[in-house]
């Protein structure tokens, strides 16, 4: 069991979004309005990622996606039935009476961690969504003093005036959420409340039944005052500084966009663009009518004049309430229901409302999240190991599983534990998987490389079995005489078999089988039902990805300092060189010959392929069996003989009793006593002859040998034993035990090669050359100055 | 010719030294002539100035180390001493442009390859990464039968 995992930041990019989108679920609303996929409806885009498994969450969860999905779409590894994935259409189900219309299922929602950016240009100001206005530019300046990691933010350039917001990583131990929840004392009057769980749950339950929303107010700490910085309250710009003098740089916020006007001539499946009809639909706060839950839910306003055109479409988190911001609000599809009523002020006006069922347990609802929480504000400063925390269940594959650790239980675990580095958790942290199809294109299915004279089935166990049965089959099976010879008489199956080979996958998952053929050998028909492969020789395997971090961010992550290999199963290991991957991911792809087993491991680097390997995936197994028509023409044989043995000897027999009687009377009529024993003697030899003979031929028929026959060997398993993922094994280097960097900076100074104005330097500082031109002193000083800059000197 | 006398403790690579209050200030009284650069300067004997290793010339306009001193006859001292460049000129040095190899204020190191850097010889740290997924777990296996024969469209 994992705890807990490493979330990803946001990216921000109007233009990032629109290169890479290609799912259906996007629909463009205009400009600035484009996104409306699972997880983003807004004019920016706030997603958040978990280790990278983007993929593997889209196997998984398929039925989400009714409809293209590319692995540009950036998730949270979290399975079917959390918050997060069940963002993709929002299913009208029923009308139900009074003019209510319910509607349940999927709202779209979306985690958005890090909403504020890191911003090049000092100066200049984000257009970051929201409200759109300009808010407020953040101000990383500095990652190193924070416990946000900067993944690398130079991949992110600014691209046509805008910015594109880098990735950004964070620990989860430093953050806790505070859940609260947004309550109510009646549906069709709302009035919301907002209050922490454990106080609602204690003290204000009786009063405010109704559970609108619920929502974890973020709070980050950093080794030493963790968990003590609220950064709930935005902070105006001011300047660049340090995340422990700015704040607001985590934000989670629920971002709703939902319309269901009664008038609207809807379809019945919506999707959250915000630009279904701009004229009916708008979002802020100050048009909403009756949005008295407009800091946690949605609103919407119809047919209305004061209705306009919005075109910075407000967001839910950015309606005036303060807890509004810097919050991760959740509505879970099935855990919510969603409902319309009828305004009375003004009339004519639908506002809807979400609900959370009764019935839901609040904190499995966010744990769903994986982040780590608390129920009460008094129980935020708790350090990490404390039995007030709540720490969520990860499950083995990485996936959230809706359940979570409180007590000693949670405070025991050791990865719960604070340390001073927090990279060994977070294990194969990913970044966000960039689709493979940039520059290397692979030609899988490839129905050329099928040679027409075999054909190829995919067999499990049982029809292997099967198949063993058949070619150990006798005529047994044969119920008559044309099926005996349509089976077996023929040719020999077994002869017809050209090699057998196991695969470690299911193969059909990656072929264009056809299932239903009956397995063919020669012109034999065996009987057995399998999949037939038409084409695909060649498959490919996706064997997962890895970021090669920079785990130094110094020239000790590189060659020859440190070395890396990669462990490919089936392939052995291949060594990579450090600096042409680091700062990449790293993927592996499997070119598979499903004829003869042979593989070529590809090694990607973001989407070029930079090295390969040789391997086998694919084993060759002993296949042995009877060579039937062998047999069964052997016995044909035999029983042949038998039968000519027998006529031959009930013939000669009679044959022979004549020819005694004959010559017994010759010499009988002649008194010769000695040829009459000759005649009888003579006849007795051949009757014992002709017994002799039927009686081989008789053994012979019952002694027919069953001819066997081998195809091929087996090969060595012992790769299917290995390790079956992917491994990317990295050796660094070790700094000696007495190493202080801050003593070695000032005795020798940091290698380093920059050009610049000596005043912006501290400290030690040795210098390659200088230009002394301009200082009014003597030839002799000038030279004694150079000497010393060389030499190094203290600034 | 006036010089104003210190005491520092600052290494001699220090650009802007740090000399604190000035604790003696002598009028030079040349008897021969002055080098700019290795000057002997001759003043009354004023014990205060055995404590100083450091002193500024208002005429040269420089710093200078004092390297040694000597008591003549006729109750004056002499001053041997070495200009300082560094303190000098701090203001013209620290407006230079240069190319710097070697910083403390870099921090840390940096990807310039640094064969300094007390790397342990012999000890490496070896980590292994898990890729998140594989197509060899969870589906079982498949055998693939080729036969002569069969698939006839």
């Amino acid at each position: 069991m994992r705890l807990n995992t490493a979330f990803w930041g946001t990216e921000y990019g109007t233009f990032w979004y629109r290169e890479r989108t290609l799912n259906k679920l996007t629909n463009y609303a205009s400009e600035n309005s484009f996104f409306a996929s699972t997880f983003t409806t807004e004019t920016y885009d706030d997603v958040a990622y978990s280790n990278g498994q983007l993929s593997e969450y889209a196997k998984k969860n398929p039925e989400q996606y009714n409809t293209l999905i590319d692995n540009s779409i950036c998730y949270a590894a979290i399975p079917a039935n959390s918050p997060i994935s069940t963002i993709s259409y929002l299913n009208r189900t029923t009308t139900v009476a009074g003019g209510v219309e319910a509607y349940h299922g999927d709202i779209p929602l979306f985690l958005s961690i890090a909403y504020y950016g890191f911003n090049e240009n000092a100066n200049s100001s984000m257009q970051s969504g929201g409200n759109g206005n300009s808010f407020l530019a953040n101000r990383w300046a500095t990652w190193s003093d924070s416990d946000i990691e900067d993944v690398d933010h130079t991949r992110y350039p600014y691209s046509g005036g805008r910015l594109i917001m880098p990735i950004v990583k964070w620990n989860y131990n430093d953050v806790v959420l505070l859940l609260k929840v947004v309550v109510g004392d009646d549906l069709t009057n709302v009035d919301s409340h907002i209050f922490d769980l454990a106080e609602w749950e204690q003290n204000q339950k009786t009063n405010y039944p109704y559970v609108y929303a619920i929502f974890g107010v973020p709070y980050l700490g950093k080794a030493g005052d963790r968990f003590n910085i609220n950064y709930n309250i935005a902070i105006a710009y001011t300047g660049w500084g340090t995340l422990a003098t700015s704040s607001n740089y985590l934000r989670c916020s629920k971002n709703v966009k939902l319309a269901i006007p009664p008038n609207y001539n809807h379809n019945d499946v919506y999707d959250y663009s915000p630009a279904i009809d701009s004229t009916l639909i708008n979002y802020n706060s100050n048009v909403l009518v009756g949005s008295r839950i407009n800091d946690y839910g949605f609103s919407v306003g119809i047919g209305n004049a004061s209705v306009t055109p919005n075109a910075t479409l407000d967001t839910f988190a950015n309606t005036g309430a303060s807890n509004g911001n810097n919050s991760l609000y959740m509505f879970a599809g099935d855990n919510t229901i969603i409902e319309s009523f009828p305004m009375g002020t003004p009339n004519n006006v639908s506002r809807v409302v979400t609900k959370i069922k009764d019935d839901v347990d609040l904190r499995k609802l966010m744990s769903w999240y994986g982040l780590q929480f608390v129920d009460h504000v008094d129980k935020v400063g708790a350090a990490i190991g404390s039995a007030d925390l709540c720490v969520p269940i990860i499950g083995a594959d990485g996936y959230t599983t809706g359940e979570y650790l409180t007590g000693e239980e949670a405070a025991e675990l050791p990865n719960a534990d604070w340390g001073e580095d927090f990279r060994e958790k977070n294990g194969y942290d990913g970044r966000p998987n960039e689709p493979f199809n940039m520059e290397t294109e692979l030609r899988p299915q490839n129905s050329a490389a099928a040679s027409p004279f075999t054909y190829q089935y995919v067999l499990n166990s049982t029809k292997i079995l099967n198949l063993k049965n058949y070619l150990y089959t006798t005529v047994a099976t044969a119920t008559d005489e044309t099926q005996l010879f349509e089976k077996f008489l023929t040719n020999n199956p077994i002869d017809c078999i050209a090699s057998l080979t196991v695969f470690p996958f299911n193969v059909e998952n990656y072929i264009d089988g056809v299932p239903g053929e009956h397995v063919i050998m020669g012109n034999v028909d065996t009987g057995i039902v399998a999949t037939g492969i038409y084409r695909g020789m060649v498959i490919v395997l996706d064997g997962g990805t890895v970021y090669y971090r920079d785990y130094f961010n110094d020239f000790r992550s590189y060659e020859p300092y440190s070395d890396a290999e990669l462990h490919i199963p089936y392939h052995g290991s291949v060594h990579i060189t450090p600096s042409e991957y680091v700062g990449h991911i790293i993927g592996v792809k499997y070119l598979v010959d499903i004829s003869s087993g042979a593989s070529i491991a590809l090694v990607f680097r973001d989407g070029l392929v930079i090295d390969s390997i040789a391997g086998q995936i694919g084993g060759t197994l002993r296949l042995t069996g009877i060579q039937t028509a062998s047999y069964h023409n052997a016995v044909y044989s035999a029983a042949s003989g038998y039968k000519q043995a027998k006529t031959s000897q009930a013939v000669q027999g009679a044959s022979a009793v004549l020819n005694v009687l004959g010559a017994a009377g010759n010499a009988i009529a002649q008194k010769d006593i000695g040829g009459v024993l000759s005649a009888i003697t003579s006849g007795m030899g051949g009757a014992a002859q002709n017994a002799i003979n039927v009686e081989n031929a008789e053994y012979n028929l019952n002694h027919v040998q069953i001819p066997f026959k081998t195809i091929g060997a087996n090969t060595t398993f012992t790769s299917m034993g290995n390790e079956q993922y992917c491994r990317l094994i990295i050796k660094r280097p070790v700094m000696l035990d007495k190493y202080r960097a801050a003593d070695y900076g000032a005795s020798v100074g940091f290698a380093c090669c920059e050009t610049g104005t000596l005043a912006d330097y501290t400290g030690l500082t040795v210098c390659a050359g200088a230009d002394l031109s301009g200082i009014p002193c003597t030839a002799a000083e000038r030279a004694e100055i150079l000497q010393f800059l060389k030499g190094g000197v203290r600034l | 010719m006036r010089i104003i006398a210190y005491r520092i403790a600052d290494n001699n690579n220090v650009v802007d030294k740090s000399t604190g209050a000035a604790i003696a200030s002598a009028l030079v009284r040349p008897t021969a002539a002055v080098d700019m650069h290795n000057p002997a300067f001759v003043v009354d004997v004023n014990n205060a100035l055995y404590n100083c290793n450091y002193l500024y010339c208002d005429t040269f306009r420089r710093w200078y180390y004092i390297n040694n001193i000597s008591v003549s006859a006729g109750q004056t001292m002499t001053l041997h001493c070495t200009v300082d460049v560094l303190k000098s000129f701090a203001t013209e040095i620290k407006a230079l442009r240069a190319t710097v190899v070697r910083s403390e204020s870099v921090g840390a190191p940096t990807y310039i390859p640094d064969s300094q850097l007390p790397i342990n010889p012999v000890v490496v740290d070896t980590e292994s990464i898990k890729f998140a997924t594989t197509p060899f777990i969870g589906d079982g296996n498949s055998y693939i039968l080729t036969t002569l024969g069969g698939g006839i469209e």
